[in-house]
């Protein structure tokens, strides 16, 4: 009988958050989850400030239709943008290319399109919960810096 | 059916004993736990309800107790549905408070708690690591009553402990506030204490002669505010509204261009 070859991922780590979370923490979280689903990761990357949003660098990985079975991020929060919401059309163009999504933090895995429509309420539901709280750390900011009335 | 007297009691103390309006998913859970449980010890063959209640007959201390919990607990997450089958079983009762847009904690917590066991809950309040807008749904597997049960405290004495925290007072002070005016529950099987997030209990050392067998379950509305738990780790969605349903149908359609305009 044939050996089952385990599956490959790429990593794709969170540059937001390497102050509470460094990169070396980053790397075990996620191939402890890989492991959990049966494969390790093959390579590693990264958004970067400027692309952080528009999601390029994996977009481009994408299409040069690399040979691993999905993508693994820290967290789904890389997915959530304040000012514009979840970004689904980003996850919907990976899974359409025919690529696992997990996410290492949250214990969420993607595994076909429908799975991304199923998950939806809750993504929402995530990313409404992270702008409740951007805003009232705004809120508390606004008040803290506000003069003294006296 | 929603069982309003429960229903007023839980607002006016923060806590409530329901009991369950459909035996048969609680029954079944009950069943498929005890047939698993069975095979992690030398099994001696007895009932189920001697199993559970006479647990302690195993002498399992300790790590080996808390392992053959954590392995039983991860056989529930592996094999079972249980906040759907407690769900099914008080399904009224929980949309009551939480409406029909519900999520549930993903994982199982267990509770074997055997005589003179010393390694129980100590007092706290689950919140604010808990939203205020979650309840809490603990389930006996076997009737509990005085120590082999939990103790909980109603809602204004909650709030005068929280109170006497927020005024200096030591967490010490607050455990003892709590336990000298909190009730011990006596709950069949087939009922469930349900409890807000801010109202303070614990267990007291088993004093009895059965071991305590208890789930614990948590259920929110997804629109809520969450407390401090990660939102996707800690909990799945359960159910949906026809409203919710065709709002995130539109929602979808708005987000899939990655903005709202």
């Amino acid at each position: 009988m044939a050996a089952i070859k385990p599956k490959a991922y790429y990593s794709c780590l969170d540059m937001t958050c390497i102050r509470i979370a460094p990169q070396a923490v980053q790397h075990l979280v996620i191939n402890q989850f890989a492991e959990k689903l049966g494969g390790k990761v093959s390579f590693y990357t990264a958004e970067n400030t400027h692309t952080r949003e528009s999601h390029e660098v994996i977009l481009a990985k994408v299409n040069e239709r690399p040979a691993v079975d999905g993508l693994i991020y820290y967290r789904l929060a890389q997915f959530l943008s304040p000012a514009k919401g979840p970004a689904l059309e980003v996850m919907r163009a990976i899974m359409a290319a025919g690529y696992e999504l997990h996410f290492a933090v949250d214990k969420v895995s993607l595994l076909k399109p429908a799975d991304l429509d199923a998950f939806f309420p809750m993504l929402s539901a995530t990313a409404n919960a992270e702008r409740g709280e951007q805003e009232r750390d705004g809120l508390e900011a606004l008040l803290r810096a506000r003069p003294d009335d006296d | 059916m929603k069982t309003t007297e429960p229903l007023k009691t839980f607002e006016e103390q923060g806590h409530a004993i329901f009991k369950a309006g459909h035996m048969a998913p609680l029954d079944e859970l009950r069943e498929k736990i005890f047939g698993h449980a069975k095979t992690l010890v030398p099994y001696k063959g007895e009932s189920l309800e001697d199993f559970f209640n006479k647990f302690h007959d195993y002498g399992l201390k300790a790590a080996e107790l808390n392992k053959f919990r954590m392995d039983l607990m991860a056989w529930c997450n592996r094999e079972l549905r249980v906040a759907r089958s407690i769900h099914e079983a008080f399904r009224d009762d929980i949309s009551a408070l939480v409406g029909p847009d519900v999520v549930a904690q993903k994982g199982t917590n267990l509770v074997v708690q055997p005589p003179g066991d010393k390694d129980q809950t100590p007092t706290h309040r689950d919140a604010p690591m808990s939203s205020h807008f979650e309840v809490i749904v603990w389930v006996p597997l076997v009737d509990v009553y005085k120590t082999k049960s939990m103790f909980i405290s109603d809602k204004p004495r909650s709030a005068e402990a929280l109170g006497r925290l927020q005024a200096g007072g030591t967490y010490g002070e607050f455990c003892s506030f709590i336990e000298k005016h909190a009730t011990n529950l006596t709950v069949d099987y087939g009922q469930a204490c349900f409890f807000a997030g801010g109202i303070a209990h614990g267990c007291p050392l088993n004093a009895e002669t059965e071991t305590r067998w208890s789930l614990n379950m948590r259920y929110k509305n997804i629109f809520s505010p969450y407390g401090t738990r990660g939102i996707n780790d800690y909990f799945e969605l359960l159910t949906l509204s026809p409203l919710a349903k065709v709002g995130f149908e539109f929602e979808k359609l708005e987000h899939g261009r990655h903005g709202r305009d």
